[in-house]
């Protein structure tokens, strides 16, 4: 009885211990450091946010009024304003603000859907085709990647005005296509591969054949991977401000070209530089969001045994 | 329902050969097992007859046509996969409508169907569920029920309960079986528990490293093992292999190892006078663990003597693990008596229970 007790009482201490070294006990003076480090990082990414968002509904005067030198309470003097839409409409009206976000809408969307229908082919077949010198295509795909953007710009700005292409939207769909594309496919393959081949299988047995295995299984189960490429290949064109500078010249032109165009000669437009940026932010916030949703779902739970 | 065929079929990957010259034909309405280790083959085998793998050799006919060539959606089967493979984004519902939305069924046939093979498999309130909200033998009865809502030519099982508990696997062996009355149908099964084959199978495939064993009966291949490999796969435990030597005596035959001499008896010796066995051969006997009359004390006619290396009860019965010489075999008997370890133990072995297998070879000498 007493040697089956010590038995007993061993693996439990083993146990206890192991569990020790898994999850480490937090000492309070961590636990501080983390929300100092935390709390810091907040202010020092959503501060300029926030200075940008409550500028962009002030006047220059009130944007750029300070406190008299020792009035700590006049920070507060930053929430205290009349709030305008001045800055918006010198944007639109005055500076002609709606085709650069136009240009933005179309190219960015554009070369998201382009990316994203031939990522998710080219995706789909090297993830389950069998061919030669497969991995050279993937890695030859995903390196095109390697290089910084303005590794490209000369050689394409060259080809592009060969073309034609340039200072046009299709020009600059084809100029995001060329990053975007890689990227998407190498980010929906990564969920075509975690996808288990029965499935598909099953589907083929059932009666489906190729192209409806692929539409009605793989790719509905490959969707928030399919999305989550999609948001990210809009974001990256819509904030992109090489290619729309270099590709879109005079007649594509882009938000975030087109606010640097309202640092003109004369004078600095701090007013609606603000409302822009904001324009620029807020469709970036809620695809973020969106994705979010969409990259958390584990569609594939329970469909196979584990 | 149909008949497959396959005839000298070869799968190679690369350089390693999964089924070497394959023939077998599985007769409408049969229960067709594939029996045999991971690793022999026989998973392919059935992915060859789904469509799902290349054939690198042979042919394959269902019906007397050729599928070689054939998608497998135009091969009008069914197949449950091991791993059960239900879609994730459908409910239990739609996973089993599938093939039949997909002929374009008129809705009121498909709900019916659909219905009917819940109904059968007791699945009937898991329809509006999604397949993660279910367990391992409810995923599986949803994966029977996409199989047999419509009327396929054949069915391909590959191992679809080795991996639910002990319980519900004996459970469903009989629910499979039962099913196959029921339904009529051709069905092909693959496992690698030869439990499964033996309870279920009218005819058994046995496969070993690509290449096939035995094609028989339960009985057949239990009782008539063509091979070393057959007789050592069937059967829990398994059958004793006893290296030792056939010799000529007078007109039969005996076998001699250094601790027995076991007199063969004339039907056994009949049979090896008509191969024209050599005067002198290497041997291994083969001996299942219930083919011994045990006793510790001394009998008449007594065959082999050993001593008792341990005792495994089961209940029911006793598993005497028996030390003879060198070799240690195990035999099978019904509880009741008390077996002492290291006391000596009599064996008289039942003659019509005796198997030869030629060493090199590993053949069966009583074929």
């Amino acid at each position: 009885m007493a040697a089956k007790s010590r038995e007993t009482k061993a693996p439990r201490k083993a146990a206890a211990g192991a569990q020790e070294t898994i999850v480490h006990k937090r000492t309070p003076f961590m636990r501080i450091l983390t929300v100092v480090l935390l709390a810091v990082w907040i202010v020092w990414t959503l501060a300029p946010l926030l200075i940008t968002a409550l500028s962009s509904f002030k006047t220059a005067r009130e944007a750029f009024a300070t406190p008299t030198y020792g009035d700590w309470k006049g920070v507060w003097n930053i929430f205290r304003f009349q709030p305008t839409l001045v800055n918006f409409r010198t944007l639109f009206l005055i500076e002609g603000f709606w085709p650069y976000i136009w240009h933005g809408f179309v190219a960015s969307i554009g070369s998201a859907l382009i990316a994203v229908v031939m990522g998710t082919l080219g995706a789909y077949g090297l993830s389950r085709g069998k061919f030669k010198r497969e991995g050279d295509i993937s890695f030859w795909i995903i390196s095109t990647r390697m290089a910084p953007a303005v590794v490209v710009i000369v050689p394409l700005y060259y080809i592009f005005r060969r073309i034609g292409l340039l200072s046009t939207l299709p020009g600059l769909i084809v100029a995001y296509t060329t990053f975007n594309l890689s990227f998407s496919l190498w980010l929906i393959k990564g969920f075509f591969d975690d996808l288990p081949v029965e499935i598909e299988e099953a589907a083929f047995v059932d009666g489906d054949s190729h192209w409806a295995v692929f539409t009605k299984v793989a790719v509905p189960l490959a969707a928030p991977g399919i999305v989550a490429a999609f948001v990210l290949c809009v974001l990256m064109s819509w904030n992109d401000f090489l290619f729309a500078a270099v590709i879109g010249g005079h007649r594509a032109k882009t938000v975030p070209v087109g606010i640097t165009e309202l640092r003109t000669t004369v004078e600095v437009l701090w007013g609606p530089i603000n409302s822009a940026t904001i324009i620029l932010i807020i469709p970036m916030i809620a695809l973020g969001v969106l994705i979010r949703k969409y990259l958390i779902q584990g569609l594939t739970m329970g469909a196979v045994r584990e | 329902m149909a008949r497959v065929r396959l005839e000298k079929v070869w799968k190679r990957y690369g350089s390693v050969e999964a089924v070497k010259d394959l023939s077998l034909e599985c007769q409408d309405r049969e229960f067709l097992c594939l029996l045999g280790p991971s690793g022999c083959g026989k998973s392919s085998t059935l992915r060859m007859i789904a469509g799902l793998e290349f054939i690198s050799e042979g042919s394959i006919y269902i019906d007397d046509k050729v599928v070689n060539n054939v998608d497998p959606y135009k091969r009008d089967i069914a197949m449950v996969f091991e791993s059960y493979a239900l879609y994730p984004h459908k409910k239990v519902f739609e996973n089993m409508a599938y093939p039949l939305r997909v002929q374009k069924l008129p809705e009121a046939d498909i709900q019916k169907r659909v219905r009917r093979a819940a109904e059968i498999l007791d699945i009937a309130g898991l329809l509006e569920r999604w397949p993660r909200q279910l367990s391992g033998g409810q995923k599986q009865r949803v994966a029977i029920g996409r199989a047999i809502v419509r009327d396929p030519k054949v069915f391909l099982l590959d191992e679809p309960i080795s991996h639910l508990d002990a319980k519900l696997r004996t459970h469903m062996r009989g629910e499979l079986k039962r099913l196959h009355r029921d339904l009529d149908a051709t069905m092909i099964y693959v496992t690698h528990d030869q439990l499964e084959a033996m309870t279920m199978a009218d005819r058994i495939v046995v496969l070993n490293l690509g290449v096939l064993q035995q094609v028989g009966t339960p009985d057949e291949v239990f009782n008539h093992p063509r091979n070393k490999f057959v007789a050592g796969f069937l059967g829990d435990p398994p059958m004793n292999f006893i290296p030792s030597q056939l010799q000529k005596k007078g007109k039969g035959y005996k076998v001699v190892h250094e601790q027995f001499t076991l007199e063969l008896p004339d039907s056994i010796s009949r049979k090896l006078i008509a191969r024209q066995s050599s005067d002198s051969v290497e041997v291994e006997l083969g001996l299942r663990p219930e083919s011994f009359d045990l006793s510790s004390k001394q009998p008449d006619g007594c065959d082999m003597q050993g001593k008792i290396y341990v005792t495994e009860p089961l209940g029911e019965d006793v598993i005497i693990d028996i030390t003879l010489g060198n070799e240690k075999i195990k035999a099978k008997t019904v509880i009741g008596q008390a077996w002492q370890i290291d006391e000596p133990i009599y064996m008289r072995v039942k003659h019509d229970r005796i198997h030869l297998f030629d060493k090199t070879t590993g053949e069966s000498l009583l074929m």
